[in-house]
């Protein structure tokens, strides 16, 4: 009798935690890399400028959904936040042409009914040009595909973290100017 | 009796994984690619690439040009593109993930190179004192270096 309860208590949890994290998190993958051709290194003082924003999806969204405004306002942003954005105080300039390979909007219920369905996919391959001349490339990718109304607005959010994902690893190539004393 | 669970779940886990879709296409971009190109005259003279000056040679200088990928995607459970994660929740979850983790639910993104090129032709000319200009073109197609080394006619 006891042991059938301590069972039957064993099983409410899992069931339980296996609801919570379903509801709770955000599941998908995250995968980024830059790769900087012949051996090049930036200047200690280098800004990223964010260049052309294309949509090589093949698809045409809502007039709302922007994807173009919507990666280059996240680049903008996360490039400011963490003191890389190009201004005219910066003596070298790296300019950040973006190719949008694939996103789906995906659609937080249908992830929440069944995972999988309805997922949101934002894909991306950029360009990074010093005068003119191709120096990196930047490839980055963020799905969610599982989760409930913790993802709600993911389609949106999907292109700050994706950006925050790139500025990050143009931090990690890109050293950081240490304030003078 | 639970001597064969073991082997059950590991069969369960092979099985988990082979759940994945076919890949599909998903259309094709074309991405900037490079090709080193390396000039050394005889004599050394100016080097013009599409009409631009670049230097003297013998001169190094990165070609750029475009080359078509294409796209494929799938569908795979965690346990192909996350499986820290879907041993994770299954641990969690007291194996009670197990039978859903077959779901594939991520998106997994394949870029194949073609052998489709664009802006891949550079006319390449060579000039110099008392010497016929020296011209030909090069066609980039994927190479990671090419070499010239033309040898200039003197002028009658």
């Amino acid at each position: 009798m006891i042991s059938t309860i301590k069972t039957k208590r064993v099983v409410g949890a899992g069931v339980l935690s296996c609801m919570v994290l379903f509801l709770l998190s955000a599941c998908g993958t995250v995968e980024h890399k830059v790769n900087l051709l012949n051996n090049f290194t930036p200047d200690q003082a280098t800004g990223v400028e964010v260049g052309k924003v294309t949509n090589e999806t093949g698809k045409t969204f809502d007039p709302e959904v922007n994807v173009e405004d919507m990666l280059r306002r996240a680049l903008t942003e996360k490039l400011t936040a963490e003191g890389l954005l190009w201004s005219n105080a910066t003596p070298k300039k790296l300019v950040l042409d973006s190719k949008i390979l694939d996103y789906d909007q995906g659609d937080a219920f249908k992830r929440w009914l069944l995972p999988g369905w309805g997922a949101t996919v934002l894909t991306i391959q950029s360009d990074l040009r010093q005068d003119g001349q191709v120096v990196g490339t930047v490839d980055a990718k963020r799905t969610v595909s599982a989760g409930g109304a913790y993802t709600i607005g993911a389609w949106k959010t999907v292109f700050d973290n994706l950006a925050g994902d790139v500025v990050e690893d143009l931090r990690s190539k890109i050293p950081k100017v240490e304030p003078k004393q | 009796m639970f001597g064969t669970v073991p082997y059950c779940v590991f069969a369960l886990l092979f099985s988990l994984a082979g759940c994945t879709t076919e890949w599909a296409a998903e259309g094709s971009y074309y991405r900037a690619t490079q090709t080193l190109l390396d000039v050394q005259s005889t004599p050394p003279g100016k080097i013009s690439i599409n009409g631009s000056h670049k230097g003297e040679s013998p001169l190094s200088i990165p070609l750029e040009y475009e080359r078509e990928v294409q796209r494929k995607t799938r569908k795979v459970s965690y346990w192909i593109s996350q499986p820290g994660l879907a041993l994770g929740i299954t641990l969690l979850s007291l194996g009670i993930y197990l039978p859903f983790s077959a779901i594939p639910v991520d998106v997994e993104l394949r870029q194949e190179p073609q052998s489709n090129y664009r802006l891949n032709r550079f006319v390449v000319q060579v000039q110099a004192d008392g010497h016929q200009p020296w011209e030909d073109t090069v066609v980039c197609t994927g190479q990671d270096r090419l070499a010239l080394n033309p040898v200039l006619a003197r002028r009658e």
